[in-house]
């Protein structure tokens, strides 16, 4: 899995920190921000932090 | 072949249920019935970006054609479910035609409510599909006055927007302040004058008791006797779930379809999005975020009635936001009942306001304007039961 983070579409609802507080953080403009790529251990909360995304900011691409 | 799982409604809802249940492994064959003759989209620009023409419709859309295919939904456009029949596995369409279905997921959303005084004349319109939000985009056009009434997230929103394009504009309210119910009287009294500071009058404890003007609205009268004059008048005064169709299956239908905790309502009928109330609530919500939520709700419950092992979502708190000028208001958890309002820094009207709310001394709420970042810190002490005395953990 690669998670990538649209910051045009990003406005600060920050889920994404809260429900995968080790791959999210905010950024100084307010914009979520990648801490690290997620290891398979964290797939399932990053597939939830971007399917609860309301600007749809959060784009992965699966393996294969 | 079994029959199908069928998804009545092109909504938020019905998308993200269909996506989660093919994250899964969902393998079955899937109809999706949509009232529209639209590919699903999603609805919060409606009031914002969309009336404005910064955003068109094509960026709205949910899943396109390309998507729907790769879901492997066959999407049913511009039919309206008119019945279910619960022992026959059967919806009726209005079109006279029957769907069997083997599971059916109702996600039919809700539809404004209809205001007592209501007329269909020119610049009369409700705001909730695409089509509305044309209507009233038309409507827009320099020299025209707007009156909105109700003072909601979609009539201040559009209050926002229409202000900010210099349009005249009133809002009316049976409230002393808008959005009172969502966030409170001290961050709805503090809106209110955020709306006024930009030129957008706001009118609370007053009813309209009738719209005035012959084939083209003129304005309103209101409880008081007074009159305003407007040639748009928006009527925002709710929604309730869209569940006509419904009456006579069976099914629970109190303020919405009754369903439990995983959104069942019936043995191969689940429920998501505005349409259902799930037990431990009185009533239906209609924020976007419980949306999404209980898509994925129903979706893995389904999987779980196909024998799948998979857990129940994290449960998540409750969340809304709007989009007002420059301003993002953002609440977290349960901002009303609580017995302590502490506002940790800044102003509604400066920008920067961070604000706590406790109950019996624990965090339970919180609402920030344009401070993301704390509201992120506010959202992990709320989930941690904080002392509402310290709120942000240092």
């Amino acid at each position: 899995m690669i998670v990538t983070i649209n910051k045009n579409l990003c406005c600060g609802h920050a889920i994404c920190l809260d429900v995968a507080p080790d791959i999210f953080t905010l950024a100084e403009d307010g914009k979520a921000e990648l801490i690290r790529q997620p290891l398979a251990a964290d797939e399932d909360e990053t597939r939830e932090a971007a399917q609860e995304c309301p600007a749809r900011a959060i784009i992965i691409q699966e393996a294969g | 072949m079994n029959a199908p799982l069928v998804i009545v409604g092109a909504s938020l809802a019905g998308v993200r249920t269909i996506e989660e249940l093919r994250a899964h492994g969902f393998d079955q064959h899937t109809v999706m019935i949509g009232e529209e003759p639209k590919l699903p989209y999603d609805r919060p620009p409606l009031s914002k970006g969309f009336l404005t023409g910064e955003v068109g419709e094509d960026s709205l859309i949910l899943a396109g054609d390309d998507r729907l295919a790769e879901l492997g939904v066959e999407l049913v456009s511009g039919e309206r479910a008119k019945g279910l029949d619960l022992a026959a596995q059967r919806v009726r369409l209005e079109g006279g035609e029957e769907q069997p279905f083997g599971q059916l997921v109702i996600a039919t959303g809700s539809a404004p409510r209809v205001a007592p005084w209501q007329r269909p004349i020119s610049g009369v319109t409700p705001l909730r599909t695409v089509t509305d939000a044309i209507r009233l985009r038309d409507l827009m056009a320099p020299g025209r006055h707007l009156i909105v009434v109700g003072g909601g997230f979609i009539g201040t929103e559009t209050a926002a927007t229409a202000g900010a394009m210099g349009l005249p504009t009133t809002v009316l309210d049976a409230d002393a302040f808008p959005l009172r119910r969502a966030f409170g009287a001290e961050v709805g009294d503090a809106l209110r004058g955020l709306h006024e500071h930009r030129g957008v009058s706001f009118r609370g404890g007053v009813l309209v008791t009738e719209l005035l003007g012959g084939e083209q609205a003129e304005g309103v009268r209101l409880n008081d006797g007074t009159t305003i004059e407007g040639d748009i008048v928006l009527v925002a005064t709710g929604s309730d779930p869209a569940i006509g169709w419904l009456v006579g299956s069976g099914l629970d239908l109190a303020q919405g379809v009754s369903c439990d905790e995983s959104g069942r309502a019936a043995a191969t009928v689940w429920a998501a999005g505005d349409v259902a109330v799930h037990a431990p609530r009185r009533r239906a919500t209609a924020h976007w975020t419980d949306a999404v939520e209980s898509a994925r709700t129903v979706a893995r419950d389904i999987l779980r009635a196909g024998g799948a092992d998979i857990p129940a979502p994290r449960v998540t708190l409750p969340y809304f936001w709007t989009d007002q000028y420059e301003y993002k208001i953002q609440s977290v958890g349960t901002v009303i009942g609580h017995d302590e309002c502490r506002i940790i820094s800044g102003t509604v009207a400066s920008g920067d306001l961070v604000a706590a709310y406790g109950l019996k001394g624990r965090m339970v709420g919180a609402v920030t304007v344009n401070r993301p970042r704390e509201l992120a810190l506010l959202r992990r002490s709320i989930t941690t039961g904080a002392p509402i005395a310290a709120p942000i953990p240092a």
